[in-house]
């Protein structure tokens, strides 16, 4: 199936400014701070991705502590990686239609059970062109701001393979952005080195 | 307020107040029954002469393996398999608005060894025409109640165990939850071989017997894995040694005075072991891991299971004594049964008291209160969309809101 080419994760929850997806491999979830797009019928969702979490499968039984390390535990109990999952939580950030990028939310979140896959470095540099990302992140409430932004921030400038000039700015809107909170635009701006 | 605990409590404090008198009555029939298993049992020819000449209206053990210590055969094969179905229902309810019934399958295949592995799924069926409603059950209509759903279900459980044995390439085992005793159909053993193919009852018989048929033809023990077992057949035949009478008759019982039960009176000579089960009795003669020796089953059902009678053990799995079941080709194979035994246990200390692939098929199976709700809003809205009247009663709807 070349829909499944690079499918890193199913959409399970989505609004329009977030969705949370399973990653397609237990432990292997796009990294903190990366940029995903899922595939919709009514184009492509761009996102961050803002959390990941591993648990066990069924909210009702918690994992317990077996005590050996992972490969033992893994020929002892080998129904384990069957009955937990991984899932991410993505902040969505822009959307395209009609070959056509916006950096602003979609009209409709994308559908459940939608396949999401990494963003290529084209289509991250052409998200990160404009610093609008920046601001998307910054106006979260329930995350860690200072590291999510400063993740986003690292995660484009490997994309665009090491753009110093990009860092910098970056980090020149990060201090622009929270002019007027001095010691959150330090905690960022430390993170990008 | 639904049970008043306040009121409870003091009925509570006499139960246990009850209990602390009776166990030192208990552990005095405990002890006689340790002597009698250690002395008695030894000589299995006159156990077998006098359980086999006993006309009692309990159920008696019969000795299949001399007395002797069966320590945990600490297998170690390169690689190996353990297999296990369980299943869980939806029952046919007047209250809801179709009438059906739902059976769900699950499995669990883990692989061991080298390439571990695991593969755990369910397999849900409907059940809506009216042969399956209202089925022959035991040679005679009935509509589908919970014990005919029961046998359709360990009809399917029986039946994928089967094809699990079959698929298996590698040494397997494969586990059973409960009784392989279908005690449930017990009332006429020989009229169960003789009903028609398609009764409810039969068609779980047959499944059972295919399941063991698969298990002989792939060298795979499958095993009735019974927790908490609350048999007491090998007392039962302890009675039988410990009475003095040869043959023992309970129906001519000299100790029972005329038109007395003979539960009545707690002064027979058999009362010496009175209400000690197997377990207890093993809890305290096995050491960790061992098993007893094997005994032959005397259900009267498993007269209809021809060449396959069930035999059975009881394992000390650590937190548990359970009682191992196996058919006959498993009992008769000293390989076989070195098999059952180890991988039963080492299944029990991996999941620390209870076999992992039961525990795992029962948790793929299990119907929660909120999948039969979501299942019958499904039918509900299948029905609204193709025109179907929709009618829950009166006492469905109330239960779904309250009036407060």
């Amino acid at each position: 199936m070349s829909e499944m080419n690079g499918m890193i994760g199913e959409v399970v929850q989505a609004s329009t400014t977030r969705f949370r997806a399973i990653a397609a491999k237990v432990f292997e979830p796009p990294r903190f701070g990366s940029f995903v797009k899922v595939m919709s019928a009514g184009g492509r969702t761009y996102g961050v991705v803002a959390g990941v979490e591993t648990a066990s499968f069924d909210s009702a039984r918690r994992a317990m502590a077996f005590g050996m390390p992972w490969e033992q535990l893994i020929r002892e109990q080998p129904q384990l990686m069957e009955l937990i999952q991984t899932e991410f939580d993505t902040v969505v950030i822009g959307y395209g239609a009609e070959g056509s990028l916006h950096h602003f939310l979609p009209p409709y979140p994308p559908r459940l059970h939608d396949f999401v896959s990494a963003c290529s470095p084209t289509e991250v540099a052409a998200l990160t062109d404009s610093l609008e990302f920046v601001r998307t992140l910054a106006s979260l409430r329930d995350s860690p701001v200072h590291e999510l932004v400063s993740a986003a921030i690292r995660e484009a400038s490997l994309a665009r393979g090491g753009d110093d000039a990009f860092v910098s700015e970056a980090a020149r809107a990060v201090a622009e952005l929270f002019k007027d909170d001095y010691d959150l635009a330090m905690s960022i701006v430390r993170r990008l080195s | 307020m639904t049970l008043r605990l306040d009121q409870v409590y003091e009925q509570v404090a006499a139960m246990s107040a009850a209990l602390a008198t009776s166990r030192d009555e208990l552990a005095a029939r405990l002890e006689r029954a340790i002597t009698e298993w250690g002395s008695a049992w030894a000589d299995s020819d006159r156990v077998n002469g006098k359980v086999g000449a006993a006309k009692t209206s309990w159920l008696l053990a019969r000795p299949l393996e001399p007395p002797g210590r069966y320590p945990d055969p600490a297998l170690a094969p390169e690689r190996w398999r353990v297999l296990a179905t369980d299943g869980s229902q939806i029952e046919v309810s007047r209250h809801e608005i179709a009438s059906c019934f739902l059976v769900n399958v699950g499995e669990v295949v883990l692989d061991y060894g080298a390439e571990p592995g695991a593969r755990l799924a369910s397999t849900p069926s409907l059940y809506f025409e009216p042969e399956h409603l209202y089925p022959i059950y035991g040679d005679e209509e009935r509509s589908a109640d919970g014990a005919i759903v029961g046998a359709v279900r360990d009809t399917q459980e029986f039946h994928r165990l089967a094809e699990l044995a079959r698929a298996a390439d590698r040494p397997a085992v494969a586990l059973v939850d409960g009784t392989l005793i279908l005690w449930r159909d017990e009332t006429n053993p020989r009229g169960l071989a003789n009903l028609a193919p398609d009764d409810v009852k039969r068609r779980r018989l047959d499944a059972m017997l295919e399941l063991f048929e698969a298990g002989e033809q792939t060298g795979i023990p499958v095993v009735g894995y019974v927790s908490s077992p609350g048999g007491s057949d090998v007392l039962n035949s302890l009675k039988v040694m410990i009475c003095p009478e040869h043959p023992v008759d309970c129906d001519r019982c000299p100790f029972t005075p005329p038109d007395v039960r003979p539960t009545a009176i707690t002064t027979k000579p058999c009362d010496a072991v009175l209400r000690i089960s197997d377990a207890t009795l093993f809890r305290h003669t096995l050491g960790a891991g061992d098993r007893s020796p094997l005994f032959w089953s005397g259900a009267p059902v498993l007269d209809a299971y021809g060449r396959h009678r069930v035999a059975f053990c009881y394992l000390d799995a650590g937190d548990e004594i359970a009682r191992l079941e196996v058919p006959a080709y498993v009992a008769s194979s000293p390989e076989l049964m070195h098999l059952a035994h180890w991988a039963a246990l080492d299944q029990a200390r991996r999941g620390k008291g209870y076999p992992v692939a039961l525990a795992e098929a029962h948790e793929q199976a299990i119907v929660r209160w909120a999948d039969r709700e979501a299942f019958f809003r499904l039918v509900a809205s299948r029905f609204v969309r193709e025109g179907h009247r929709v009618v829950l009663s009166a006492k469905q709807l109330r239960k779904r809101g309250a009036l407060v």
